[in-house]
């Protein structure tokens, strides 16, 4: 079943991409941005959707909300609730569309070390994935051989007599990348803050530890993958370069609002509407960079 | 440490691992590599290469005697006297004494796996590597001579006179001075070659099979293709190297498709239906021969292609038999035993379970 939906098209893809262009390795950056173009509407999905539950966390009928049902888990999970449908949120909106990503994910990954049959009988197995339309025994087996890399066999580049795993440490150097980029501005939550924080570093070393133990080509798709989420990050305004480059981070911060008590009426800046909301005061956290510009931006307009 | 980055840190790992479960440790997939000797049969089997007395079944030794997950055999092995040589996938290649399996050398300049079976021939032993070279190695196991091309090398090499013969996955039949390692000639066919070719020293032909759904007979002194079978594509991927008798060439196809061909003209003798998928080759015994299938059929004919007797072993069966001591020796693949020993009227002896 999963190899009949997933493996099987995604390896018969990869193939005919390979016969077309003649290079294997070339064939798996081709592929891997195909699959990243046709989930980029999965992606946009999910990155509405998480934009919308993190400005939630700005809301300050959210906050008082948290602050006053902080004992009461049940409560708290039921007004989180109505506070949701109230304003069109789905929470599973951020992580449904990677859910569905992940097994593509899975099958891209799968297929492709499918397709780098390295004994007889994966070679067998994969002439069986086969589609009788393909004529692939011009093709199969796959020409390994990608720049300086054997795309079958873990990747190290010989300088100075010294076998340097390049692949991997670009992997990490490109994951940890991503996720400093990806990070959105600090919401004053130390739990999420942390989990972030975990990530950038976890994260970036496994799939380094990965890059640098497996075929080079799934390195490769490793590497591809990163720079295309960042790529897709950034057209959606999503790449927060602040994390990266202080200095863009300063030049934003200027003119930043100090941190204010709101002890009356705050104007909700919604895109449809505006409701008129009376909470008690609440200290707020040192504003971030982006948040101090977002909340900028509608008293700009308003004049 | 909070808990939901305790949680966090063991969800990564855990998909790590399972991204990499496939790679990692075994890190191929490959079928059980099989060869005789006079007495006892040689397997090399995951992380280990097996001595078993084809009589009994019993185990002789093993090498190594504690197995190394990093380390995997799947290269039948090949023996010469009291030397037995097989590579790894940790891309080293290995002499062994046969009776022992004491180590004798290492030789670890290959930059691939060793999935074919090397072949000794006098004081060289030839050694071809998914590297795309082949290697020629004296009995010190010092490097002679190298040959490298594009793709992987999968086949044994065959050696007649001053010649070395051998097919690629790059869809070529090479031809090399033995001493030397200089090209003589190389001739392309329609698909990649994964088993050895056969000579016959009666024609001068080679008699390749290739995944290019073809059976082709060369001249081994010029190159030039003498005929190539089928001429209309009506068979399958040919995995395994053919066996010659009595004039007919006899070789499988991938769907179970037995054929006989006159080995001069390549005209078609006869054809069979096997009933099964065949990856493995076929094993001449007394009076005919034997073919396994994958899914557990072991089959008998004469040459007249009356089937002589059937079995069945639970599991699935890709690796060409052997006849050691007079008895038929199968291995098996997801089964309850790695070794089936068969006398030739198809009753079998005894099975072979390694212990752990």
């Amino acid at each position: 079943m999963w190899d009949t939906i997933i493996i099987q098209p995604f390896t018969n893809v990869l193939l005919a991409i390979t016969m077309v262009v003649k290079n294997f390795g070339l064939a798996i950056i081709l592929f891997t941005l195909l699959i990243k173009a046709l989930t980029y509407p999965l992606t946009a999905s999910q990155l509405k959707a998480t934009k919308a539950m993190q400005g939630l966390q700005d809301d300050p009928r959210y906050k008082k909300m948290m602050a006053k049902y902080k004992d009461d888990k049940e409560r708290l999970a039921q007004e989180q609730m109505k506070l949701y449908k109230e304003l069109g949120i789905n929470p599973l909106g951020s992580c449904l569309p990677t859910l569905i990503q992940f097994p593509i994910i899975i099958g891209l990954y799968q297929s492709i070390t499918k397709a780098m049959a390295a004994t007889p009988f994966e070679l067998l197995g994969l002439e069986r994935l086969v589609y009788n339309f393909l004529d692939t025994s011009k093709v199969i087996p796959l020409q390994s051989r990608f720049l300086w890399m054997d795309l079958g066999q873990p990747e190290r580049l010989t300088l100075f007599g010294f076998p340097i795993p390049i692949l991997a440490i670009v992997v990490v150097a490109t994951t940890f990348l991503q996720s400093k980029l990806m990070t959105p501005p600090s919401q004053g939550n130390d739990q999420a803050a942390a989990m972030t924080k975990s990530m950038n570093i976890y994260m970036p070393l496994l799939m380094g530890w990965m890059a640098y133990s497996l075929a080079s080509g799934l390195a490769l798709y490793f590497l591809v993958s990163n720079i295309a989420t960042i790529v897709q990050y950034s057209a959606q305004g999503r790449v927060n370069w602040s994390n990266i480059f202080p200095f863009i981070k300063d030049k934003k911060a200027e003119g930043k609002p100090k941190p204010v008590q709101i002890s009356k009426t705050i104007i909700e800046e919604d895109e449809d509407e505006e409701d008129e909301i009376v909470v008690e005061p609440v200290k707020l956290s040192k504003p971030s960079a982006r948040s101090a510009v977002k909340k900028k931006r509608p008293q700009m307009k308003r004049k | 440490m909070k808990r939901k980055n305790i949680i966090f840190i063991i969800v990564t790992i855990a998909l790590a691992l399972v991204l990499s479960s496939c790679t990692m440790g075994p890190r191929a997939v490959g079928t059980p590599g099989l060869t005789a000797g006079e007495d006892t049969v040689y397997l090399a089997f995951q992380q280990y290469v097996y001595s078993v007395n084809s009589e009994s079944g019993t185990e002789v030794w093993r090498y190594p005697s504690k197995g190394n997950i990093q380390v995997v055999f799947y290269a039948p092995p090949e023996v010469d006297g009291d030397a037995l040589y097989v590579g790894d996938l940790a891309n080293k290649f290995h002499k062994l004494n046969s009776a022992t399996g004491a180590e004798v050398w290492t030789f670890d300049q290959a930059k691939g796996w060793f999935i074919g079976k090397a072949k000794a021939a006098g004081d060289i032993i030839l050694a071809p590597s998914s590297d795309r070279s082949l290697y020629a190695l004296d009995d010190s196991g010092s490097l002679v001579w190298k040959f490298s091309k594009d793709f992987a090398l999968w086949g044994q090499p065959v050696v007649e006179g001053d010649s070395v013969y051998f097919g690629s996955l790059d869809h070529k039949v090479y031809a090399l001075n033995f001493q030397t390692g200089e090209l003589l000639w190389e001739v392309q066919l329609s698909g990649a070659i994964n088993a050895s070719p056969l000579f016959d020293p009666e024609t001068g032909l080679l008699y390749v099979g290739s995944l290019g759904k073809e059976m082709v007979a060369i001249n081994a002194e010029s190159g030039k293709i003498s005929w190539s079978y089928p001429e209309d594509g009506t068979i399958s991927s040919v995995w395994a190297t053919p066996i010659l008798q009595e004039g007919q060439l006899i070789f499988a196809d991938e769907t179970g498709k037995i054929i006989s061909l006159d080995s001069k003209t390549g005209s078609f003798n006869w054809t069979i239906e096997a009933g099964a998928k065949m990856m493995g080759g076929l094993l001449a015994i007394e009076g005919g021969f034997v073919t396994v299938m994958e899914d557990g059929t072991v089959r008998a004919f004469d040459y007249e292609r009356n089937p002589l007797w059937t079995r069945t072993i639970n599991g699935e069966l890709y690796t060409t038999p052997v006849l050691s001591n007079e008895v038929i020796v199968i291995a098996a693949f997801k089964s309850d035993s790695l070794l089936y020993g068969f006398d030739q009227n198809g009753n079998q002896i005894w099975s072979y379970q390694p212990a752990k």
